[in-house]
């Protein structure tokens, strides 16, 4: 029983992890229509922007958490400004790979700033664990998955509740059409392009603690987030939580029941099979992504 | 703006359409295997020029592999409109069957039972994911391949003599007997096998086939209500652009005598397709320029090696943002100045040499 | 007519490109050199020394390109070898099959008569045999590969400087069933040709010895959640981690978690670097037990330590086993250039084969090699606690010789 508790505490930890990620991809491409996959090189960047805060600035961790998160909406700007515009007006596909080759771009400038070697980013919660059900559970764990929650819960409200939200909702619906009626389409896209790369700069700073810092370390919880978009149908937030709590249960209970070494061939698998026989999504969304 | 916008005034409205959408590639005629044999020319004059030299060979032997994989990419994705991200992990089909069969039954049929395995791999996996289009497509294939790596790496079949994927003193390439043992007779045989990739390509760009693939592309609903079912052609496009990325594994596993499974991970097909996209995504060509440019460029680059990840992103950036048809693309534009100042077209009077 | 148009285009512009490249390739061909450098025996030129080594890509080698470099400039301050000094050339292989043949490839073109060459399978497995065609003088710092002289991988030109991860991992057994005198053991390893080469081996000795191996888990490279490994781990004495230090790091950190800090957790050399990148919280390092060919923090010997306070010093970064196997890999070639009495590379390998190196020496205290060109068979089994590195055990040539060999 312990065992399963255990198995289950980390694959919802992942699970939060993907969610974050995924919901930055989601929120841009609903406010702009942009696939955005450098997403992998944010969150290395947030997490290593987190430990130069911490190491070198020697600021407490959570100051140095919150610090990172803001850089990065800063850098989150700087992006729309410089890279939005002249990827607005090419097609889907050669956007895709462009924020690819990107993310490298932002692989590359963390290996030029601190190189390649492993680097170690510590939880304000240090190694510290409390039982449940008899299990000890990290409380990095419980703290990461706490943090998700909150930013879901509080995205969700500004989407559905706020006049922002509504705007949002309006352009991704359609975009001229949200112009004519006086919505401010370069302000909002400033703003979720922020709001996207802050997500992804918190997703790294949590997942620092739990794994190890690599330049790369992004690239792998992006596919899953894609994954979990897509089970999520590209659209509702639910749909992307449930379909990023999903893979990482699958993964770790793959691994703990089945096999351990062939562990991420479930979570990948269940991709596979979703986006073949129910590319709509497990949870019947809205309009698929208008790919 | 693009190169064919720029050509005459008078682009026909769908040509400038389909132009913005990334380039229709050109139609091909018969002078199309010439163009072959000039490539080849150039390639085998550049390496007999260097056959003292070990490590340009070496690097030219793992251009022409990287070449035969891009080709192989931009049939699937540029006229299968396919995101083959699994390009990577169909060299590595290719290279661990062969590298495995090879011992027992030597190089021919063990290369030949890889293709095989590749071609009916490629298509089932074409088949499975019939449905989704684009970015859901390039999912779908990393999901793939990824699941392909950890076969390589888990399976007891790949392991190797030390485990985990990892195989060694895998033996070149021989036919009918003759054994191409040193990187000079090595350079040779890829560029035969090259040779061959090629001509077999135009021969399949001169095909019905390829007019199909164009037609579902620009105008799916009309081919449709046709009767060309739009995803056979895109499928066979997929197996045969992935066949031949598991011919390039094969080459690759007997050239360098060694394979592991990193050798194969997403993150090589994501190379590959940089290699497309800087050589010009819209022919075979770009796939061949853009894979001798990226291979040279880090060898340029050993000076400053610190920095070759951002020069490499910059230039693409500044590719995808620019010079949208590559390398090729570029070529063919300065080719259209020149031909245009020489007829003294809409310039001034001025006459340049450009 | 737009048609012979597109065509002539068409190929106008395939030629042209492929011209550019091949032009650009030939250009930068005439800076390459020739293939084969001179042979000769050299009393007028330098020794010419390779270093190979990822410099770039996923992983930085930098502890064993200081560690060379340290050995060339206090050896050419010295006076050189033979009255010349050497000329050290660097090249980075990225930690990829495809990068290190063309490294090979070009320092033989570039004429290295020696070449100290990259500490994973994946580094040496393309370069070693173009080295041994090249007849350029291998001496290779991967623990995991194959014999070094086995044909399939090398030949004769081909020594290994590191004690060979078999006999390591005879060291680790050695020490964990007689020193600690495990009863139950877990295994864990990295699901790479390391791990799964090295624990069948562990298994192997344990249950000759009637320890009970509870369990044997392979995880992946990049894996961000270690919980069920160690899960598995349960009531073990001791565990054995067989990885790389991120892996380790977080193994160490979840047995932590799941009340099972107290007992020995062994991981190969990496762990050193887990204890010099702090990977793992000071207060943490209790358990963290390294089996390595040498670790100079712990080393009693003076010259050692004064050693790693230059080398401190000289690279403000700490002098760890990478640096020191470098050093001596460097000190090795000297030594067989002078034993051979001038640069012909048949007698420098000849000379390898016979000649005994004890002085001086930062890693082993002894090199010899024996049938198989492997020159070192000493491993030390350090303790990290509070993070200072303290040697348990320590396993000589005459304990370890042999014991890698398959039976029967």
């Amino acid at each position: 029983m312990s065992n399963f508790v255990a198995l289950l505490f980390s694959g919802l930890t992942l699970g939060a992890i993907y969610t974050l990620v995924s919901l930055g991809i989601v929120i841009l491409y609903k406010a702009t229509g942009i696939v955005n996959a450098a997403q992998f090189g944010l969150v290395g960047l947030g997490a290593y922007l987190a430990f130069w805060a911490s190491t070198d600035l020697g600021l407490p961790l959570v100051a140095a958490y919150l610090l990172s998160i803001a850089v990065m909406a800063l850098v989150g700007v700087g992006l729309e400004r410089l890279a939005y515009a002249p990827l607005r007006s090419r097609p889907v596909d050669s956007v895709f790979l462009s924020t690819l080759a990107g993310g490298f771009a932002f692989v590359g400038l963390i290996v030029l700033w601190y190189d390649a070697e492993p680097r170690s980013l510590a939880s304000p919660f240090g190694l510290e664990t409390v039982e449940i059900l008899g299990a000890p559970v990290p409380k990095h764990s419980l703290f990461v998955i706490v943090v998700c929650a909150i930013a879901v819960a509080a995205l969700s409200w500004a989407f559905n509740r706020t006049r922002m939200g509504r705007q949002v909702r309006a352009l991704a619906f359609d975009r001229d059409a949200a112009r004519l009626q006086g919505i401010p389409v370069n302000r909002l896209s400033i703003i979720t392009f922020a709001l996207a790369s802050a997500m992804a700069g918190l997703a790294g700073t949590l997942l620092g603690p739990v794994a190890a810092l690599t330049p790369e370390m992004g690239l792998s919880p992006m596919l899953f987030a894609f994954g979990a978009a897509i089970i999520g149908g590209f659209g509702r937030f639910g749909g992307v939580v449930a379909g990023a709590v999903l893979l990482g249960l699958v993964e770790q209970f793959g691994g703990g029941y089945i096999s351990t070494n062939w562990r991420e061939v479930f979570p990948f698998a269940a991709m596979l099979l979703i986006i073949a026989f129910r590319p709509e999504g497990l949870f019947g969304g809205e309009a698929r992504a208008r790919l | 703006m693009l190169a064919s916008d720029r050509r005459t005034g008078t682009a026909a409205p769908g040509r400038r359409r389909a132009a913005a959408v990334g380039g229709l590639p050109p139609v091909y005629g018969r002078r199309h295997y010439l163009t072959v044999a000039v490539v080849l020319a150039v390639i085998a004059l550049a390496g007999a020029g260097n056959t003292g030299n070990m490590y340009q060979i070496s690097v030219f032997n793992t251009a022409l592999t990287a070449s035969v994989a891009t080709v192989g990419l931009y049939f699937a994705y540029q006229l299968g409109g396919m995101f083959a991200f699994s390009q990577a992990a169909f060299m590595g089909i290719g290279a661990y069957t062969s590298a495995i069969l090879t011992p027992e039954h030597g190089f021919v049929f063990a290369a030949g039972v890889a293709l095989i395995v590749a071609a009916v791999l490629a298509y089932l996996l074409a088949f499975l994911l019939r449905d989704a289009k684009h970015m859901y497509f390039a999912i779908g294939a990393m999901a793939f391949a990824e699941i392909a790596v950890l076969v390589f790496r888990n399976w007891e079949v790949t392991a190797g003599p030390t485990g985990g994927g990892m195989l060694y003193g895998i033996a070149p390439p021989s036919v009918a007997g003759y054994e191409f043992a040193t990187s000079g007779q090595i350079f040779w045989f890829l560029l035969a096998v090259l040779g061959v990739v090629l001509l077999l390509s135009v021969l399949l760009e001169r095909s019905p086939l390829r007019r199909h693939a164009l037609a579902v592309k620009a105008i799916p609903q009309v081919t449709e209500s046709n009767g060309i079912d739009p995803r056979r052609s895109a499928m066979t496009l997929f197996t045969y652009g992935s066949t031949l990325g598991a011919l390039a594994g094969v080459l690759q596993a007997h050239s360098l005598g060694t394979i592991a499974p990193e050798a194969f991970e997403v993150g090589v097909a994501i190379n590959l397709y940089l290699m497309l996209l800087l050589g010009g995504v819209g022919s075979m060509w770009g796939g061949v320029a853009g894979a001798f440019f990226l291979t040279w460029l880090p060898e340029f680059l050993r000076p400053v090696k610190e920095y070759e990840t951002v020069v490499y992103s910059l230039l693409l950036l500044a590719t995808i943002v620019l010079f949208p048809n590559g390398i090729v693309g570029g070529v063919a534009w300065l080719a259209e100045k020149v031909r245009h100042r020489r007829r003294g077209g809409r310039s001034s009077g001025v006459t340049t040499h450009a | 007519m737009a048609d012979r148009f597109a065509n002539r285009k068409r190929a106008l512009k395939a030629g042209v490109g492929a011209l550019l490249s091949a032009i650009v390739c030939a250009a930068c061909g005439n800076g390459g050199g020739t293939g084969t450098a001179a042979e000769g025996d050299g009393a007028n030129r330098p020794l010419v020394l390779g270093s190979v080594f990822a410099l770039t890509g996923p992983q930085s080698q930098a502890p064993y390109v200081n560690g060379v470099r340290f050995a060339v400039e206090e050896i050419n301050a010295a006076g050189g070898v033979n009255g010349q000094k050497i000329e050290l050339k660097e090249y980075d292989d990225a930690l990829n099959a495809q990068k290190s043949a063309s490294a090979a490839q070009l320092a033989v073109s570039e004429g290295v008569d020696v070449v100290i060459g990259g500490p994973t399978a994946i580094q040496t497995n393309a370069a070693a045999p173009i080295y041994q065609r090249a007849g350029v003088v291998h001496l290779n710092m991967a623990s995991s590969t194959a014999v070094a002289k086995d044909e399939s991988f090398g030949g004769d030109r081909t020594f290994r400087v590191v004690t060979p991860m078999p006999e390591q991992i005879h060291a680790a057994a050695e020490y964990l069933i007689k020193e600690v005198k495990v009863k139950k053991v877990g295994l864990l390893g990295l699901n790479t040709d390391f791990g799964q080469n090295a624990l069948p081996l562990y298994a192997e000795k344990f249950q000759a010895a009637g320890v009970e191996v509870i369990d044997s888990k392979l995880y992946p490279q990049d894996a961000k959640d270690l919980t069920n490994e160690l899960l598995a781990m349960r009531g073990a004495d001791a565990i054995v981690d067989w990885g790389f230090p991120n892996q380790f790091a977080l193994a160490t950190k979840t047995a932590y978690q799941n009340g099972m800090g107290d007992i020995p957790h062994l991981g190969p050399s990496a762990v050193g670097i887990v204890n010099t990148l702090g990977l793992v919280p000071v207060e943490n390092r209790d358990s963290l037990i390294g089996m390595s060919s040498c670790d100079p923090a712990a080393d009693t010997r003076p010259h050692v330590q004064e050693w790693a306070k230059r080398f401190q010093a000289r690279f403000d970064a700490v002098a760890d086993a990478s640096a020191a196997s470098g050093y001596d890999a460097v000190q090795l070639a000297k030594a067989a250039v002078e034993a051979a009495g001038s640069l012909d590379r048949a007698k420098i390998a000849e000379a390898l084969t016979t000649l005994t190196l004890s002085q001086n020496t930062m890693c082993a205290s002894t090199y010899k090699s024996d049938d198989r060109h492997e020159l070192m068979h000493e491993a030390v089994v350090i303790s990290y606690a509070k993070g200072e590195p303290k040697e348990l055990a320590r396993y000589t040539a005459a304990e370890l010789a042999g014991t890698g060999r398959k039976q029967g």
